[in-house]
């Protein structure tokens, strides 16, 4: 019962921020598809017809002028927009800037999310003491912050570093601090019966049980994160995708804005997709286990 | 009661008569005004509701309220914080009739396909360039790999390109921070960027002090003035003629009472209401004639401005097919205007240059 326990709280864990079915499903489903390459195929089909959907609307509602042209560019001037971007390579060097700064904001605040996590999970005092102002502070939106931040932080690439940190710091403590309050008490038998110091307990029961909480809170940070960076390039910035994309619209190209908005979609889903897999590969063991 | 007929009939031939002579004495009221007009000015620095230059005096003194006030014509206004950017945004969306914005985004809705017309000049103002005394930016060269801010996609973005130009620099030697007016004057205090280019918001920095002007296009019409122009739709244009004619009207009136030295102080009171300081503005204006800085005249200069602006948003990739500048501009509103109001002397039309025509 524990076990299964464990494989559910995977997707559950992340304290109920984002119940993520597909990732504790996906790992079947996809590893069976991408052995049979035909379903595969249909996989890919089946994801991109939903996007086809929504661009024959989109182009219905250009032909009809639902919508004045100026506001709603036709899907074939945005392509060729976001080709011209490409190419010229605009957009590869804003994307660099931008992930650049996504990475390290992220690294920053998971790692600390995860310290503070675990200390909260271990220590019963700590959390008492700690916890509600913690969750409190983190709890304010990034844009709540953003003003006080950019009078004492400047507009400098230090804002944008600690505004993604912050935003990656929650997910990360929360679902490690619930992945370990929810470790079935039989591992903590275990731990006694071996006699384990608080060292080896924490190297061989308390990490690979959370690592699935990792997994999926750094996966949280990462999604949350690059929503936040995309936010602060918006209002303050010289470079980056969120700033190409505020360019678009204060020089009224909506096909710019369409643009990078599609980017910053298919970066995000790449660098979500991207860790899912790692996140597969990395957690593997709780699935061989229940069987 | 006896004759029933020829008393109807002498009732309709009386509504008949009426109703001719009410047409034959104001012909030019033919026209029914819609129920509203809706007005969209350049915002501000404070994000007060209030414009500056002409249509600020426009809206302050409430000529429009006035003129239309016996048709019961309601007159809105709406100053938005995004300011030129979200007032193309307005036009698109049918949002607004008339519009008062920089000419760089003029041109840039105009370049998107919005279909307006422009009425009048909104006159010129002087650019600052201000730079932190302890940044070492002594004349415009000095800015080369400098950060500066600047509010894009407004007019404000052409006259950077202008002023860096004087200093033999481009746009690609700085590093340009997109910021709102607002935000300007916080990152040049905290010292996160190390120079402003903008409007007289920007003098009460220098009057404290924070920055020092390094260059100014004020007292002349160097390249990097601050332009703009005074807009209709072309769908209220031709929908509403005589109502256009009133508005374009109402806007002269107040342009030659704006640009009437004894009135300087009444309207320093006026375009105080925007929440820049009046000792700012009054130094903004100091040693200027305001007919200079207040002129709606569509002349050689204003069209010099403009299409050197068309040029810049090409090379610029702002806007993707030129247009011609003629065909937008229509100044037979502005000149039934001038001539009904009989200000032909208030204004000297300018030439390419910004001198005086003779």
């Amino acid at each position: 019962m524990s076990d299964i326990g464990i494989q559910r709280s995977q997707g559950l864990v992340p304290g109920g921020l984002a119940p993520d079915i597909t990732s504790w499903d996906a790992p079947h489903a996809v590893s069976r598809a991408w052995r049979r390459g035909g379903s595969f195929a249909v996989t890919v089909l089946l994801g991109l017809s939903l996007p086809a959907v929504l661009v024959l609307i989109w182009s219905v509602a250009v032909r009809q002028e639902w919508l004045a042209p100026q506001i709603l560019p036709a899907p074939s001037l945005v392509w060729q927009t976001g080709l011209e971007l490409a190419t010229s390579g605009q957009l590869a060097h804003e994307l660099a800037v931008s992930l650049a700064r996504v990475m390290t904001g992220v690294l920053l605040g998971g790692l600390a999310g995860l310290a503070v996590g675990v200390a909260f999970g271990l220590s019963r005092t700590l959390e008492t003491y700690a916890a509600p102002t913690i969750r409190a502070f983190f709890l304010v939106p990034s844009l709540g912050w953003l003003p006080f931040f950019m009078l004492v932080l400047g507009i400098g690439e230090t804002l944008k570093i600690v505004l993604i940190a912050k935003t990656a710091f929650l997910p990360l403590m929360v679902g490690v601090f619930e992945a370990i309050r929810s470790m079935p008490a039989k591992y903590d038998d275990v731990a006694r019966a071996l006699e384990l110091d608080r060292r080896a307990r924490l190297r061989h029961i308390v990490l690979p049980a959370v690592l699935p909480a990792i997994a999926t809170g750094f996966r949280l940070s990462l999604s949350k994160g690059w929503k936040a960076l995309i936010l602060v390039e918006m209002l303050a910035s010289a470079a980056g995708i969120g700033y190409l994309m505020m360019w678009g619209r204060k020089s009224f190209q909506l096909d710019v804005v369409f643009a990078t908005m599609i980017v910053i979609g298919l970066v995000g889903w790449a660098l979500d997709h991207g860790l899912l897999k790692l996140q597969n590969r990395t957690t593997r063991w709780s699935f061989h286990s229940v069987r | 009661m006896s004759h029933p007929i020829s008393r109807t009939f002498g009732r309709r031939l009386l509504i008949a008569a009426a109703a001719l002579a009410a047409f034959v004495a104001i012909p030019a009221r033919a026209e029914t005004p819609p129920d509203v007009i809706r007005l969209a000015g350049q915002g501000n620095a404070a994000g007060k509701p209030y414009g500056s230059a002409v249509i600020g005096v426009v809206r302050a003194k409430e000529y429009l309220e006035k003129e239309f006030a016996k048709d019961g014509v309601k007159i809105e206004w709406q100053f938005p914080r995004g300011t030129g950017p979200a007032i193309n945004e307005a036009l698109a969306n049918g949002q607004a009739d008339f519009a008062n914005y920089g000419g760089l985004p003029n041109i840039v809705g105009r370049g998107a396909g919005l279909k307006t017309k422009v009425l009048a000049s909104y006159g010129t103002n002087p650019s600052y360039l201000v730079a932190r005394p302890d940044r070492g930016v002594g004349k415009i060269a000095d800015l080369k790999g400098k950060k500066i801010a600047v509010s894009r996609g407004t007019i404000n973005e052409l006259a950077l390109n202008r002023v860096l130009a004087q200093g033999g620099l481009t746009e690609k030697d700085v590093t340009i921070f997109d910021l709102q007016s607002a935000d300007q004057v916080a990152a040049v205090t905290t010292g996160d960027v190390d120079a402003v280019l903008g409007g007289n918001n920007l003098l009460p920095l220098v009057e404290k002090g924070t920055v020092k002007t390094v260059y100014s296009t004020k007292g002349s019409p160097a390249p990097g003035s601050l332009f703009g122009s005074f807009i209709v739709t072309e769908a209220f244009a031709s929908k509403y003629p005589e109502t256009t004619k009133r508005v374009v009207k109402a806007f002269v009136e107040a342009a030659a009472f704006a640009s009437d030295e004894k009135n300087r102080d009444a309207v320093l009171d006026i375009w105080a209401l925007t929440g820049v300081p009046r000792e700012a503005l009054a130094n903004d204006f100091a040693g200027d004639k305001l007919a200079d800085r207040l002129s709606p005249l569509l002349d050689d200069f204003y069209k010099t401005n403009i299409t050197n602006g068309v040029t810049f948003a090409l090379e610029n990739k702002l806007i993707k097919t030129s247009f011609d500048v003629n065909q937008w501009i229509d100044p037979t509103y502005l000149n039934a205007a001038i001539k009904e109001l009989g200000v032909e002397k208030a204004w000297t039309a300018r030439n390419a240059k910004g001198e005086p025509q003779s």
